[in-house]
């Protein structure tokens, strides 16, 4: 510890071992793994973010939704992830094969959003309108559809603005407490549009090799969240 | 305790006093302390606006840069940078020169860095506000402004290890190795994490490793190590007895610098199974450290406790030792998949970072800081200010992470049954955070009145300058002056 | 500095330490493959998924290699080139499976009337009889008839099936034609 060289050679010994295990051999090993495909869908997954759904996460990046929500689903054993419907599976690496960059969030005061894009009505594509509506709702005044939440609002991704001729179809539909005054409306900013578009992609449930989907519940406790996972009012708050 | 004398060692001539390796630091103290005085209070008030919304959602939502998610890693990464960043540099700086006995060389490359570090510092904050946040915790500033502080970093480092290289005192100390250790690191895990994601940058998790490599090293190297210097100095210091053991120390240092930066990943990461294996082993190794620091400094302080409670600055060591080794403990617990499952992603996150940084480390320098104003400047901040700040610290920083890691055990405990509502149990873990946000107000409390502290060494400063200056222009009064005094 | 030796129990708390570190990456290593995660040991650990072979999903496979080319993802066919489409094509939904499997086997070529409109083209489609096992085929001609994206829901297809057709028409080389087919019983003996 006596010579000034030696003792700098030595920490740099030290901090480069850290970089070589947990960088450079991880990276040789998953960092240019190639998409997959997938039986279930017949498409390569993950598959790219559609346009909006892309702009989206930048406004997902930029209000810093990650401090808040993680984006990763533990496998059984190693907490309540799935019995809570936050997923039919645990993520993998390959999930976010695409993301960029990726949001995994490390504090959960929300709930974890990975299949948010699967929540209330269960990837029918008839209840999209639906989940837009509520996605929109909720990221205006959260506790509009979540009484109680602790979810800041964000008015400024809305416009509130003068009825002109007939409401905008985009309007929200705001009862009580939360409705614009006589006259106005509030009309979602592209800005919201895109959230919206990237929370509803956010689907991680295809069955992977490495993690496979289990076979549909069948015991009494798992039932019960799932169907409380269906109901549109109590989804996201779970 | 080989203590062979190099024989490049300087003549006993050129080997200067304390007070003179004091002195060395008038300006370079002056400056990162006003800095990072201002730094604290700025990022300690967004933290508390960040916490207040926390309670009140609705609240202030009208503007896009006072929403809770740009507030928070915002009013984080200022603590972190702007204050516990540089202030350890000057503190860190400090405890190597008096260790080397040397006055502190190319002071101007510190002061540079100093200036750079907090254009670095002031271009990151107004980023992540303005929603130019790279969404990494701890890397939230964007490139431009992470760059501006490797670079400082490296100027301030450099600094250190060449102030280090000319030391006249043959025996190092565990302090001096701990800062040397923290110089480095910054530049190394900042410089490679830039590096590693310009250009293309690396694909999928391999950006999450890249961010928690970054995010492991620098809290337990760059902020522990100052943290572990602090302590490592003042605890033999105010307890006017020697360190306990110089190899235990050895054992410490080594393998906290060779295993604490693998321990980068957690149960139920989405990594493969391996990766997250040799991360938990990291984890495991790393506490040998934690274990021969506490030791350590177990049996250093053994016997004198009440010493431990004599002075502010003592009473803040205490605290910091305190809150090291148990953030170290609670580190080694989260490598066990059954309290990893229990209290990952809940408040306990939170409460650990406030007890490492907040606890270990601005409570362990601010133990130092008056000392070094006193010193390297010959005005003393106000003793009664100094107490006054030291006990709200103390029960600030104790109010904010002791509800936040209770709070997180709740509610781990609380979502451990799976039929139990997420919100529910948020909400039966809320009081306890309602504590903390009291306890940030304390806190903040203190930082201003460290900052009015200071402000009395400026103006008596200033005030001295002013005297020194009138007496030079005007011969007759520096003739009475000298009359007065002789 | 002093001299303080620490007790045998020190040194046993870091043996201890040292080996938890040695042991969670001796027994918790998963081979060091990128394909085994938390919480399986080994790859033949990990489950397979829906347990035995779905002849739909592994023939979705084929098709998006193979077949999805021409007749599209979607299994609306080609207009410009000719090429017919199989979702909802009363070919493909035929009760017997004997034109179908033909078809995959040797190709076809020329005119052919689907759901009451002309297709077709000269040059046809190719042969699959050396591309593809009598396994493959059954599965991808189970999928075009069972395929729930298409909602169409005909009779699965067997491998049997199809070795019995393969060994009827092993000499011969040429792509069917429409007219030929249509000579032919649906059902495969």
């Amino acid at each position: 510890m006596n010579s000034t060289p030696l003792l700098f050679l030595g920490i740099l010994i030290a901090l480069a071992s850290s970089w070589w295990g947990v960088l450079v051999a991880p990276s040789l090993q998953i960092g240019n793994a190639p998409t997959v495909f997938s039986k279930e869908t017949g498409q390569h997954y993950p598959a790219n973010r559609p346009g909006l759904a892309q702009q989206g996460a930048e406004i997902y990046r930029s209000e810093g939704c990650n401090s808040c929500h993680s984006q990763l689903v533990r496998p059984e054993g190693f907490g309540n992830d799935l019995a809570r419907g936050w997923g039919k599976r645990r993520t993998v690496a390959q999930d976010y094969l695409r993301d960029n960059p990726v949001l995994l969030g490390s504090v959960r005061i929300g709930p974890d959003l990975s299949n948010i894009g699967y929540r209330m009505g269960a990837g029918d594509t008839n209840a999209q309108p639906v989940m837009v509506a509520y996605h929109l709702k909720h990221l205006y005044h959260p506790r509009t559809v979540a009484p109680g939440s602790v979810m800041p609002a964000y008015p400024y991704l809305f416009e509130k603005r003068p009825i002109q001729g007939s409401p905008s179809a985009s309007a929200l539909k705001l009862e009580g407490a939360f409705a614009p005054p006589e006259g106005f409306e509030v009309v979602p900013t592209p800005e919201a549009t895109a959230l919206v578009a990237y929370l509803l992609s956010l689907r991680s449930g295809v069955s992977l090799a490495e993690a496979p989907v289990p076979p549909p519940p069948t015991n009494a406790v798992e039932t019960a969240t799932s169907s409380t996972n269906a109901a549109p009012a109590s989804a996201p708050t779970r | 305790m080989i203590s062979t004398a190099t024989p490049s060692l300087p003549k006993s001539a050129d080997i200067p006093s304390l007070a003179e390796v004091d002195a060395s630091f008038r300006s370079v103290a002056l400056f990162f302390f006003a800095k990072a005085a201002f730094w604290l209070i700025a990022g300690a008030f967004l933290l508390l606006l960040a916490s207040i919304k926390l309670h009140a959602p609705a609240m202030m939502s009208g503007a896009a840069w006072l929403t809770y998610g740009r507030l928070a890693p915002a009013g984080w990464d200022i603590l972190v940078y702007g204050f516990a960043g540089q202030a350890g540099f000057a503190v860190g700086l400090w405890l190597l020169a008096r260790a080397s006995m040397q006055r502190l060389q190319s002071s101007l490359l510190v002061l540079a860095g100093g200036v750079l570090w907090n254009v670095g510092v002031l271009a990151g904050t107004i980023g992540i506000l303005a929603g130019y946040s790279t969404g990494r915790e701890l890397l939230e500033m964007p490139a431009g402004a992470m760059a501006c502080l490797v670079v400082a970093a490296g100027l301030i480092g450099s600094a250190g290890w060449i102030t280090f290289a000319a030391r006249t005192e043959s025996q190092t100390y565990p302090s001096a190795w701990f800062v040397l250790l923290s110089l480095i690191s910054f530049v190394w895990f900042g410089s490679v994490a830039l590096m590693m994601y310009s250009g293309e940058g690396p694909r999928g998790v391999m950006q999450v490793l890249v961010q928690r490599w970054y995010a492991n090293g620098i809290t337990s190297l760059w902020l522990g190590g100052i943290a572990a210097a602090t302590i490592f100095h003042f605890l033999p210091h105010t307890l006017n007895r020697p360190l306990a053991s110089r190899s235990l120390a050895l054992i410490a240092f080594w393998s906290l610098a060779f295993f604490a930066p693998w321990a980068v990943t957690a149960h139920g990461d989405p990594f493969p199974r391996w990766i997250i294996s040799v991360g938990i082993a990291g984890q495991f190794m790393a506490s040998i450290a934690i274990l021969a620091i506490a030791m350590n400094w177990w049996k250093t302080a053994e016997g004198s406790l009440n010493a431990l409670l004599a002075s502010p600055g003592a009473r803040l060591i205490g605290l910091a030792a305190v809150a090291y080794v148990a953030s170290g403990a609670l580190d080694l617990l989260m490598a066990f998949q059954r309290f990893s499952s229990w209290t990952r992603f809940s408040w306990m996150h939170q409460g650990l970072d406030w007890l490492l940084v907040g606890g270990a480390v601005i409570a362990g320098l601010f133990a130092i800081i008056p000392d070094v104003i006193a010193r390297s400047t010959g005005q003393a901040l106000s003793p009664g200010l100094v107490r006054l700040h030291a006990t709200l610290t103390l029960v600030g920083v104790s109010l904010i992470a002791v509800p936040l890691v209770v709070g997180g055990g709740i509610q781990g405990a609380r979502l451990s049954d799976p039929t139990m509502p997420f919100m529910d149990a948020l909400r039966a873990s809320m009081h306890l955070v309602r504590l903390s946000s009291l306890g940030l107000v304390v806190f903040l409390l203190g930082q201003f009145v460290f900052a009015f502290a200071l402000f009395g060494v400026f103006r008596s400063l200033v005030a001295a300058c002013a005297t020194t200056v009138r007496t030079w222009a005007d011969p007759v009064s520096k003739n009475r002056t000298a009359g007065v005094r002789s | 500095m002093g001299s303080y030796t620490a007790p045998v129990g020190f040194f046993i708390a870091l043996a201890i330490l040292a080996y938890l570190g040695h042991a969670e990456l001796g027994y918790h290593n998963g081979q060091f493959s990128p394909g085994v995660y938390e919480p399986y040991a080994d790859l033949r650990s990990i489950p397979k998924s829906g347990g035995e072979v779905n002849p739909v999903d592994e023939g979705r496979v084929v098709y998006a290699q193979l077949c999805s080319a021409c007749h599209q993802p979607n299994g609306s066919g080609n207009p410009a080139n000719g090429c017919p489409p199989v979702a909802g094509s009363d070919w493909v939904l035929e009760e017997g499976p004997a034109r179908l499997i033909r078809i995959v086997l040797n190709g076809a070529k020329g005119p052919i009337m689907v759901n009451g409109k002309e297709w077709g083209s000269p040059v046809g489609m190719l042969a699959f009889k050396d591309a593809l096992s009598d396994e493959q085929i059954a599965h991808v001609i189970t999928y075009i008839r069972q395929s729930p994206e298409w909602k169409n829901n005909a009779p699965t297809v067997t491998a049997e099936m199809v070795k019995s057709v393969r060994e009827k028409t092993s000499s011969r080389g040429a792509q069917w034609t429409s007219d030929e087919l249509m000579k032919i019983p649906t059902a495969v003996e």
